[in-house]
């Protein structure tokens, strides 16, 4: 299949497996490709998976550990998280040379730049027809997307997408056709003004195919100005015009499992974004699942949370069979001590590990999908093992709870991270002192004893006051 | 007072170089896991790692011999773990030496009792009464299996008035030393794989520390440790002390002088005779997004440093400040063991060591925010602070070690000679070093 693709990103499809069952639409089934970024020569096959940062760097990963240790190839930036400052002193825009060069980014992956993190945090004020509403580490602000298009310019990324304009809530009749509107017209100007010839992919938005056809209409007439497709819904991928599907497509909505991975990759997805890989690193969850799996008695976890004492002096691996550093060198018990002890270095291997899993994971999916075993071989993957993530027992990188009592699960259940969370009027500290008075511990304990004021209403009525 | 049975050692001092001015000393110090080259500073990984590095990460910028925390391993993991496991070296993977660090009671000493038994305080974990004597102490540094393990002492703050409590807290710490000994030969062959150094205890009562250090040195201990300093006393009393006690001292043991990790004391207490330090204040001041450079502590949060697009320190040599992907350069020291990753299969994913181009900017956006900062900044710290070492004792083998101080202070002061504090140029007038005379600046 051609590639269809300008300045810097090929894409060669070279097989897809139509009529699957879960497709249903003339444009779905597993489709394998390979995306290779010429200038940079980096390339990889797909399906695959891209990270997620944080101010530039994959959570919990320095340079050297992401470049030596994990088999990323693609990470995703959110230019939010660096114009803090008004626009001449923003030092991102003052660098001499690129993005890149700006946060030493490792050259074995490739750098996909975005107006905002994947997923967003929902801000208090909406889009305007020249503005994005985005969260920077000081507080909400506007980008003006104009903005948007010189960072494009000036910073070079290997990628960059489009900016979608998406509404807080499920847009209503009129908000939709607004929707379109404007992501049309800032991908027209984005692709005007595109004087780096940086490769671009165009949002798809999480609405009916029906209300933006006129909006693929234009991606089509402007293929060759697209490198790829953002798709904000991945069920999207299965009605695509045949015209598009030379592109690659990334899926940025939340596949929160495995199984929802495997799904998608049926519809037609190459490329995703996992939400799920830094949450469950956060969590002490070690990955534990393989592509396809050996189907046993009993289901399998897809996880296991490190925070148990039942791995205190366990020399096994993080997981059974896994090569990565964490593996080769650790065990569970370091890494147990580590995450009790509030160690940071326990995200690290954690981190590196998860990585691992995932890479593995693609890894055999294509396989299978080469094989054309990859329909059985999710059934057997969706009988092997559990449908969620075992539950987060401990608390994340930056949050200490008194103790992992029945009585905090909610309030550890609100773990968030980084400076990254929607802050709300009222609401209690995040982060409970971790140092306190010699003889306090009675006061605390009446104090700790009310009901937590931040559990939902909903939840205080199925349970009544009494059982916190 | 002990039987004074003849002490068994697991370590061989080597002396190398004398500087012909200064008390400074350069050696070889032949440790059960590898060599280790002094003057030594030892990193300290409190639980076991040192904060938010991999363990090759710590390698790759020299260290062969890093601390860990015998009270903090004791209550977690704790002793059982430790059996199973197989002690700390197991549970961290770390193939290079291990010291484990005293109790640290001063900090402590709030929220607990020292009796003749030994010391009483309350689990910060579960609050229940605990009692920690020389014999369990010395038995968990045991089960850790450390290289070197530290006596259990009865530490008071350096500045207390109280003169009796401060020769009771001296004439206990022998006692305790002696304590430590017997339990130390017992069983195992102990001592054959692990080295026990004793803690000068004394004040800032330079008699008392006299009188310690002539009961301790009859110990015979492999090694010997200047403890309670660092603690807040008066630089100048600082000085006094190690330059009594090292004179005290015999030449062919190690001394270690603990707590001691800013680099004008470090390269004063060289010159003053001492060998070894340990300090956690590189790797926090790291977390505070402080980064140590040939000229002076950086405060990279600060707004200057938004657009100082240059390396933390460019005559650095870690893998932080090196150009990006620049090949790892050769060992630190020639003698230490190469690092664990240098013998995995290539074409795995194994560490490569190489550089990582990192400016001040980009740790000015990372600092506070996001933990790779505080990662990055620690492996930066950790490596200056080795490589400040490693010049010195270049300096010293080349017999130029005056040099070397007055060019350090010289640029850690960017040349303004009026910023040199007193108690540093005394202590080094005291050592035939005139930090303020000579003209051989940079």
């Amino acid at each position: 299949m051609a590639a269809a693709a300008k300045s810097g990103i090929v894409f060669d499809l070279q097989t897809v497996r139509s009529g699957d069952a879960a497709s249903g639409g003339n444009s779905g089934g597993a489709r394998i490709g390979r995306f290779a970024a010429t200038g940079s020569g980096v390339s990889f096959n797909t399906p695959s998976f891209i990270a997620q940062t944080s101010r530039g760097a994959v959570p919990h990963l320095s340079g050297d550990n992401l470049r030596d240790h994990t088999d990323v190839r693609v990470v995703y930036v959110a230019l939010e998280d660096f114009i803090e400052k008004s626009h001449p002193n923003v030092p991102v825009y003052n660098h001499p040379s690129t993005l890149r060069d700006f946060i030493s980014h490792p050259s074995n992956s490739l750098l996909m730049l975005a107006p905002r993190r994947s997923p967003p945090v929902t801000t208090a004020t909406p889009n305007t027809d020249a503005s994005i509403a985005i969260l920077t580490s000081v507080g909400f602000r506007a980008l003006e997307v104009d903005d948007y298009f010189n960072a494009v310019s000036s910073l070079r990324p290997d990628i960059a997408i489009s900016p979608p304009d998406l509404p807080h809530q499920t847009p209503g009749k009129n908000r939709g056709p607004k929707m379109v509107f404007r992501t049309e017209l800032w991908l027209g100007e984005l692709v005007n003004r595109n004087a780096s010839n940086t490769p671009l992919f165009a949002p798809i938005l999480p609405l009916d195919i029906e209300q933006q056809s006129y909006y693929l209409g234009y991606l089509k007439e402007h293929i060759s100005s697209l490198s790829g497709l953002a798709l904000y819904d991945a069920r999207l991928a299965v009605n695509l015009p045949d015209d598009l599907k030379g592109l690659p497509r990334l899926s940025l909505d939340e596949a929160l499992t495995p199984h929802k991975v495997l799904q998608r990759v049926g519809w037609g997805v190459d490329i995703f974004d996992l939400v799920f890989l830094t949450q469950m690193t956060d969590a002490g969850i070690s990955l534990t699942f393989q592509f396809p799996g050996e189907t046993a008695r009993k289901k399998e976890a897809l996880g296991v949370d490190l925070w148990s004492n039942e791995y205190a002096a366990s020399l096994d691996p993080l997981a059974v069979g896994c090569k990565c550093y964490a593996c080769r060198k650790h065990h569970r018990a370091y890494v147990q001590h580590l995450l009790t002890a509030k160690e940071m270095t326990a995200w690290v291997l954690l981190q590196i590990h998860n990585v691992k899993i995932v890479s593995n994971f693609f890894a055999a999916i294509r396989g299978s999908i080469t094989r054309g075993t990859f329909e059985e071989d999710c059934k057997t993957f969706a009988q092997t093992y559990k449908e969620e993530f075992p539950e987060q027992t401990g608390h994340g990188p930056r949050y200490h709870f008194p103790s992992p009592s029945p009585r905090n699960a909610l309030l550890i259940q609100k773990r968030l991270r980084g400076y990254q969370f929607k802050s709300e009027g009222g609401a209690r500290k995040k982060n409970p002192k971790a140092f306190n008075k010699l003889g306090g511990d009675k006061q605390e304990a009446l104090e700790g004893s009310e009901t937590p004021p931040d559990i939902d209403a909903e939840r205080l009525e199925q349970v009544g006051l009494r059982s916190y | 007072m002990a039987t004074m049975k003849s002490m068994p050692s697991a370590l061989k001092y080597e002396l190398i170089a004398r500087c012909s001015t200064t008390k400074a000393r350069a050696s070889v110090l032949r440790l059960p896991h590898g060599p280790v080259e002094t003057p030594l500073f030892m990193p300290v990984a409190t639980q076991g790692t040192l904060k938010g590095l991999t363990p090759e990460q710590l390698e790759s910028v020299g260290c062969r011999l890093c601390l860990n925390n015998t009270y903090h391993l004791g209550l977690r993991p704790g002793q059982i773990v430790l059996d199973k496991i197989g002690g700390a070296h197991k549970l961290q993977s770390w193939s290079h030496n291990i010291l484990t660090g005293e109790f640290q009671m001063v900090s402590l000493l709030q929220l607990a009792t020292v009796t003749e038994k030994g010391v009483e305080f309350l689990s910060p974990h579960d609050g229940t009464p605990m009692l920690l004597t020389p014999e369990h102490s010395i038995s968990l540094q045991h089960s850790i299996g450390s290289d070197i393990i530290m006596q259990l002492d009865d530490v008071i703050v350096t500045t207390s008035p109280d003169e009796k409590r401060m020769r009771e807290a001296m004439d206990r710490s022998i006692r305790w030393l002696d304590r430590c000994v017997e339990e130390h030969l017992k069983g195992d062959s102990y001592a054959e794989r692990q080295n026990l150094f004793c803690i000068i205890q004394g004040g800032l009562d330079l008699g008392m520390r006299k009188e310690c250090c002539e009961e301790m040195v009859k110990r015979d201990t492999p090694g010997i440790a200047i403890g309670g300093l660092s603690g807040g006393e008066a630089k100048d009393e600082y000085c006094k002390v190690v330059d009594t006690c090292t004179s005290l001292l015999p030449d062919g043991k190690p001394r270690y002088v603990m707590g001691v990790g800013y680099p004008e004391d470090l390269v004063v207490s060289i010159a003053l005779g001492a060998d070894m330090f340990d300090c956690v204040w590189g790797t926090r001041t790291a977390r505070f997004g402080n980064a140590i450079t040939s000229s002076g502590v950086l405060n990279l949060r600060n707004a200057i440093y938004a657009e100082d697009f240059r390396a933390v320190d460019p005559e650095c040599q870690c893998p932080v400040c090196r150009p990006l992907d620049s090949p790892a350069p050769p060992l630190l020291n020639s003698t230490i063991n190469p690092p664990s990753y240098a013998s995995a299969p290539r074409g795995d994913d194994s560490y490569t060591g190489r550089g990582l181009g990192i400016t001040k900017a980009y740790i000015h956006h990372l600092a506070a925010k996001e933990t790779v900062g505080a990662h990055l900044l620690t492996m930066h710290n950790v490596a200056f602070l080795l490589s400040l070492m490693n010049k010195a004792r270049i300096a010293i083998v080349e017999d130029r070690y005056p040099a070397f101080l007055r060019e350090f202070f010289f640029k850690w002061y960017s040349g303004d000679k009026g910023k040199y504090p007193t108690w540093a140029v005394d202590a080094l007038r005291g050592v035939g070093v005139d930090l303020l005379q000579g003209e051989s600046e940079v």
